[in-house]
This record gives C-alpha cells, sequence and structure tokens, in this order.
C-alpha cells in the first residue's frame, strides 16, 4: 500500500538555495508516506512486523515519525521511502523513543544508525572468494542478504559470470595446454625470421656471444622488428607425443583436481546485492 | 586478295622470304621445334626396340621414401580444402604441413578442420604475413621427411602426381624435380583456353626438351620436389618473386641436377583475366634480369669460377638468349620490316601469320604425342590459329617486363612479397 506524498513545507522556488550547513542542522516538517520494517536482534528483517506511517519531520540526525500501529516497535527499524513510483530508498534507523498518541497511532523518534546500518556495508553486499573453497560467497551474512532481498530492501545486481569447476563448483584455474591430455607442461619452439634471406630457424641459432647474426646469410647485428621478427613455432607435450600450434584453454580445479578443456566448465553468475540509501537532505525543501 | 599474295610470294627470292621470316623464328614457339621433333622420335623408337632389361624381375622396385608436402597460403580457404583433399592418402608415407601466412579469411580454420579429421596433417600458423619464401623455411624447420613437395595451396594434383614426382629422386646426383603444371580452369574463357594450349606446350614439352638437354631451369613452384638435405645445404627458399626460379638455379650451382616427372600432373588456376595475367607475366618476365642476370651471373663465368658447369653455362645463355635478346631483336625486326614494306604490310602479316600457323600445327602432333587425355588436349589444340597474336601479346608484356627491371629494379616493388620484406631484402 502506497500512501500519497503531501509536503507541508512550502518551497520557495524564487528563494535563494540554503546552504548544506543550514540544511543539515535545520529540522525540516515534510510529511511522506513511508514504511518502517522492524529489525530483529539477530538482523534479520520482522517481516510481520512491517508498518505504515507518516514522516513528521526529520533532519540530519533522525527523523520523527506518525506510525499506524499500536505494537512496540524493535530498537533498529528501517525506513522505506518512495522516492518514485515503485522505487524505495532505505535507511537504518534507531528508535530513540515511543509515544502513543491515539489508540491506533504512535510517534516515534529515531537517529538514522543502529545496527541494521552495519549489514549494510559494501563490503557484506559484495562476494568474495574464500581461498580455501575457491567460491565467491557473502560470508556469515548470506542467510541475512537474501532475507533482505525478499522483503524488497535489496535487489541482487548481476557481477560476472565465471566459469566453475563441473564436480564442485569451484573456481579453476586456466591455462594453455594440451588438447590431447590436457598437461599445461608444454615447451614452445622460438624462431626467427630474418627478413633479408627469409631465413626462419631456431633462436638459438641466431644467438652468438657477440651479437645477433644470421646463420644463412652471416649478416650481423641484426636489430629485432627491423630485421627480424619472432616466430612462435609448435609446442610439444612433455607427458604425451602431441605436437602443433593450436593449444586449447585447459581449467583445472585445484579443490578437486578435476581437469578439462574450459569451455567444457560451466557457467555461473555471480551477482552482488544493493541498497538505495536514503540520504534525508534529498527530501529537504531546497533538495 | 590470295592471288595478290601468291603472285607476291612467289616474286621473292628464297633470301627474301628467309628474311621475313627472321622475326617468326625468334619466338618461342619454333624455339622448341626442332627439339620436339627429335625427342617424339627418340620416345618413338624408343617404344618400338623392345627394351631387353624391361623384365619384371630385374625390374628396380619402386622408390618410396618418406614425403613431406608443404602447403604455404595467403588467403586460401576457398580452394585449400579441395587442395589437401587432392594430396592426402595418396601416397603411404605421406605427411602434409599447411602454414597459413597470415591470412584474414578461413584458411586457419579450413587447414584445422582438415587436420582434426586426417592424420599427419600439421597446420602452422603466424599472425603477420612475412612471405611465400619464409612460410616455406618455416614450414621445413619442422619437416623431417627424406623429400620436400611444394605444392600451391590453389592447385590440385592428379592421380599418383605426388609417386610419380620423387622417382627421379632415385638417383643421388638429382635433387630437384619439376612437374607438369596444367590449367585447372581451361575452358572458362577465351583467355584461359589460349594459357592452357600455352602452358601443355611450354610446361610439358618444352621442360621435356630441357630436362633432356640438362638446362632445365625452373621447378614450378605450383608443385615440385626437393631433396630435404640438398634444401637444407642451399638454406632453403630466398625471398622472391620468383623464389621457385632462383632456389632451382642455387641447387644447380651446387652441383646437383634437375629432373623433369612428365607424368606428374598438377593442375593450378590460371588468370581468368588480362589485367591478372600481364600481372603474373611481368612478374615472372622480370624475374630473368633479377636472377639470370643478376644474381646467378657467377654461372656464367668462364674464367677464375671454380664451380663452372657447362649444364649451367648453358642453361643462362638458354635464357638470356631467348629470354631478353630475343625480346628486343623481335620487336627491332619488327619494326625495320614495317618501315621496309610499308606499303606491303598486309602481304607481310600474312605470310609471317601462315607460317607461324604452320609451325604451330607440327607442335600440335608433337604435343599430342605426350597425351594423356587425348580428347581435352585436342580440343584445348583448337584453339592454335589464335596462338601466334597471344604469343606476339606475350611477347609485349616480356619487353615492359624487362626493360623496366632492367631500368628501375620493378620487382622489388611487387606485392607478392610484404613491404616489412622486401625493403629489407637485397636488391640484385
Amino acid at each position: 500500500m502506497t500512501f500519497p506524498v503531501t509536503r507541508t513545507v512550502q518551497t520557495d522556488h524564487s528563494a535563494r538555495i540554503t546552504p548544506v550547513s543550514e540544511r543539515m542542522d535545520r529540522k525540516q516538517e515534510l510529511r511522506l508516506s513511508v514504511t518502517i520494517i522492524p529489525v530483529l536482534s539477530d538482523m534479520s528483517p520482522d517481516r510481520s512486523g512491517r508498518v505504515d506511517g507518516y514522516t513528521r519531520s526529520f533532519s540530519h540526525k533522525g527523523v520523527i515519525l506518525d506510525l499506524a500501529t499500536r505494537q512496540k516497535l524493535t530498537s533498529s527499524v528501517i525506513i522505506a521511502l518512495e522516492y518514485q513510483p515503485g522505487h524505495y530508498r532505505h535507511a537504518p534507523l534507531e528508535v530513540q523513543c515511543s509515544t502513543p498518541v491515539t489508540p491506533q497511532h504512535i510517534c516515534i523518534e529515531a537517529h538514522y544508525g543502529g545496527v541494521a546500518s552495519e549489514l549494510f556495508q559494501p563490503t557484506f553486499l559484495r562476494p568474495t572468494l574464500d581461498l580455501q573453497s575457491m567460491r565467491f560467497h557473502f560470508g556469515k551474512h548470506e542467510t541475512l542478504l537474501t532475507q533482505w532481498e525478499q522483503v524488497g530492501v535489496l535487489w541482487k545486481k548481476p557481477l560476472d559470470c565465471i566459469q566453475v569447476c563441473n564436480k564442485c563448483g569451484s573456481l579453476p584455474t586456466f591455462r594453455k595446454g594440451c588438447p590431447q591430455c590436457g598437461s599445461g607442461y608444454l615447451l614452445n619452439d622460438r624462431l626467427i625470421h630474418h627478413y633479408s634471406c627469409a631465413h626462419v630457424g631456431p633462436a638459438v641459432d641466431f644467438h652468438t656471444p657477440e651479437s645477433i647474426s644470421c646463420p644463412k646469410c652471416l649478416v650481423r647485428n641484426l636489430v629485432v622488428g627491423a630485421d627480424f621478427e619472432h616466430l612462435t613455432g609448435i609446442c610439444r607435450c612433455n607427458r604425451c607425443s602431441w605436437s602443433g600450434q593450436d593449444t586449447v584453454s585447459i581449467a583445472h580445479c585445484l579443490h578437486c583436481g578435476h581437469r578439462d578443456c574450459a569451455d567444457q566448465m560451466s557457467h555461473q553468475e555471480i551477482f552482488e546485492y544493493h541498497v538505495e540509501q536514503l540520504d534525508p537532505l534529498d527530501f529537504g525543501p531546497d533538495a | 586478295m590470295l592471288n595478290n599474295w601468291i603472285h607476291w610470294i612467289s616474286d621473292q627470292t628464297p633470301e627474301q622470304i628467309l628474311l621475313l621470316f627472321g622475326a617468326i623464328l625468334l619466338i618461342d614457339s619454333p624455339r622448341y621445334l626442332f627439339g620436339d621433333l627429335i625427342i617424339c622420335l627418340w620416345d618413338s623408337l624408343a617404344r618400338l626396340i623392345p627394351n631387353r632389361n624391361r623384365n619384371v624381375a630385374t625390374a628396380p622396385a619402386p622408390y618410396l621414401p618418406s614425403v613431406c608436402v608443404l602447403l604455404a597460403g595467403h588467403n586460401e580457404s576457398d580452394t585449400l580444402g579441395a587442395t589437401l583433399s587432392s594430396i592426402w592418402g595418396t601416397y603411404p608415407k605421406l605427411e602434409i604441413i599447411v602454414i597459413d601466412d597470415g591470412s584474414q579469411d578461413n584458411t586457419h580454420q579450413v587447414a584445422t578442420s582438415f587436420a582434426a579429421t586426417h592424420q599427419d596433417v600439421m597446420v602452422l600458423r603466424r599472425s603477420r604475413r612475412g612471405g611465400k619464401s619464409s612460410a616455406l623455411n618455416f614450414a621445413l624447420s619442422y619437416a623431417r621427411a627424406e623429400i620436400i613437395v611444394a605444392v600451391d595451396t590453389d592447385s590440385h594434383l592428379g592421380p599418383n602426381a605426388i609417386w610419380e614426382i620423387i622417382q627421379p629422386l632415385r638417383d643421388p646426383g638429382t635433387a630437384a624435380v619439376s612437374a607438369t603444371v596444367l590449367p585447372r580452369n581451361p575452358f572458362t574463357n577465351m583467355l584461359t583456353w589460349l594459357q592452357s594450349y600455352e602452358y601443355f606446350h611450354s610446361t610439358l614439352v618444352g621442360r621435356l626438351f630441357s630436362a633432356r638437354l640438362g638446362t632445365l631451369s625452373i621447378v614450378s613452384g605450383a608443385f615440385g620436389a626437393f631433396r630435404r638435405s640438398v634444401l637444407q645445404q642451399v638454406s632453403g627458399w630466398d625471398v622472391g618473386p620468383g623464389e621457385d626460379g632462383d632456389l632451382t638455379l642455387r641447387i644447380r650451382k651446387a652441383g646437383f641436377r634437375v629432373a623433369f616427372a612428365p607424368f606428374a600432373q598438377c593442375f593450378t588456376k590460371v588468370p581468368v583475366t588480362w589485367k591478372h595475367l600481364i600481372q603474373q607475366r611481368r612478374r615472372w618476365d622480370r624475374c630473368v634480369v633479377t636472377y639470370e642476370c643478376r644474381k646467378h651471373l657467377d654461372m656464367g663465368y668462364l674464367f677464375n669460377n671454380h664451380n663452372f658447369q657447362i649444364r649451367n653455362f648453358l642453361t643462362l645463355l638458354d635464357r638470356w638468349f631467348f629470354n631478353v635478346f630475343c625480346v628486343y631483336a623481335f620487336f627491332t625486326y619488327g619494326i625495320w620490316m614495317t618501315i621496309t614494306l610499308s606499303n606491303q604490310l598486309d602481304k607481310l602479316f600474312l605470310t609471317c601469320y601462315l607460317f607461324y600457323l604452320s609451325i604451330s600445327l607440327m607442335q600440335v602432333f608433337l604435343v599430342l604425342f605426350y597425351s594423356i587425355n587425348l580428347r581435352r588436349d585436342l580440343i584445348v589444340c583448337l584453339i592454335t590459329p589464335l596462338m601466334p597474336f597471344y604469343h606476339v601479346f606475350l611477347k609485349v608484356i616480356s619487353l615492359i617486363a624487362i626493360t623496366e627491371e632492367l631500368l628501375w629494379r620493378r620487382s622489388f616493388q611487387d606485392n607478392f612479397v610484404p613491404v616489412h620484406v622486401r625493403q629489407k631484402t637485397w636488391r640484385w
């Protein structure tokens, strides 16, 4: 349910814009419909305790709210405010005092912050790589973040699509390897093409103690780029008899030891959580 | 008209008639006429006289060394697959190395997909084009077979071509073998038809004659076989264009013989437009100056030359005379005759044409003597009446090409070799 937003502060557009420092100190009276989500002691959302209400006033320190409920709120809550149709911004609040106004309404005064603000730190919202399991995860807050996503405070944003091990889902390592046995132990021939005489031979044949010389035409002091270029010859596998130029990308899982072509590995989408933070200055008369 | 000409020709003295035919005698075609006749007679007699050594029990076993085919190509995805199919499986101990010389098309994909389904096919690739010579040298460094066969990626091999081309290498003194190169597209248009006859005559009968004389100076880049040890001894191919002829001369200078295998046939794609034909022939004709007149001039040194060989000297003389001197002589003679007989030009040209045609018809019979596919070659020979004009056209191209090479060294501006390579190579 969405309350209509009505501003009680008259805005004079012809007046000069108030400096930010003054706006932060001033208490603004503004009536906006909001939703309050109580935060339980384990920092999970109290879905059944969700309450609708209005702002009475706010400053940079906190906000005074009229809520349509009789029950006592938890000390930590989340305020959700619709700033555009269908789009909400959230801010964690620490309830300072709660006063019954009518039998159906209470008035609370709350400051920004509280335990819930720790949960929405950017470091918790982005997955990190666990070097033991070689998997991306959100740590101990993973379940909590899922719950907050379900109530609409957080939402998932795709971060990357990565290749993971077919067997254990861990992040594999990649290397150019033998297409037959998958070994990464390849010996690569390094050749030199001398432009002047079209000779192509192993680089070691060109290296003399004094300079780089062509073994075919005996020209000395060759300069790379101007006189010759390096060519990549064929690779030879140390484990099997394969040789060729077309190596393949081999993925090797360090967790379970599974090895396969990189294009045969599974794809997994990883994501991060986003929260649209509510900045009280955005709702001031000069904003 | 005809009566006038008969009266005119009957009024000429024998010396005058010989003078008329002088220009024609300098054209390539009659050059081989007498040689062709001698070889035909020799081979005919050889067939008639029973050979006592032709006994199955005493006949030598076929020469079957290991063979590696090198295919160097740049942007040849259209033809590479068919070329590979025509080679693979035609010889028992055959290895194929494909070199993708910096192609921007699907050449590498075509080669790798073929290699994935066929054994003993290796694919090499380099990202930047470096030219055909270095591409072949690149592959040569990985070839382990005794015999190296170089094939163009736009050519098809005939049946048993590999087997045929390696048989002359049984002789340890022979290090290179030339093959018969024929057009793959002989009847696409009039131009390819003309070239078909030319190839048929020059590469088959012409090379047969040169090989018998021991003066064969070209192993075509389209299809040729080499002994690997000799290739390594002469350090492979040098920078082109004309790297095939250059390699042949270097092999000859190293003291080895060059043989010809007439039944090793290769079908290559010939130019279908006049523009491309002119480009190709200019490139070929310029090489005579680059190699025979400059780089390998030492083959003609009679004195203070410890490597002097009479066959090499004759090879050089042959090229100098027919490919350089005759070109200039032909046009000088033609201009002189035109000025001298300016009031009887029609009769002069008709006389020359009929004389040339009669020589060409004789050659047709000689050429057909060596035909493998008589029906196809008979159709090819139907173009003979137009060959005099075609040969004069080729002479004009030769004149331009030789002159520009002699004066400006145009071969070093040819896009056949990438810019960064031709800027660094030596200008002979």
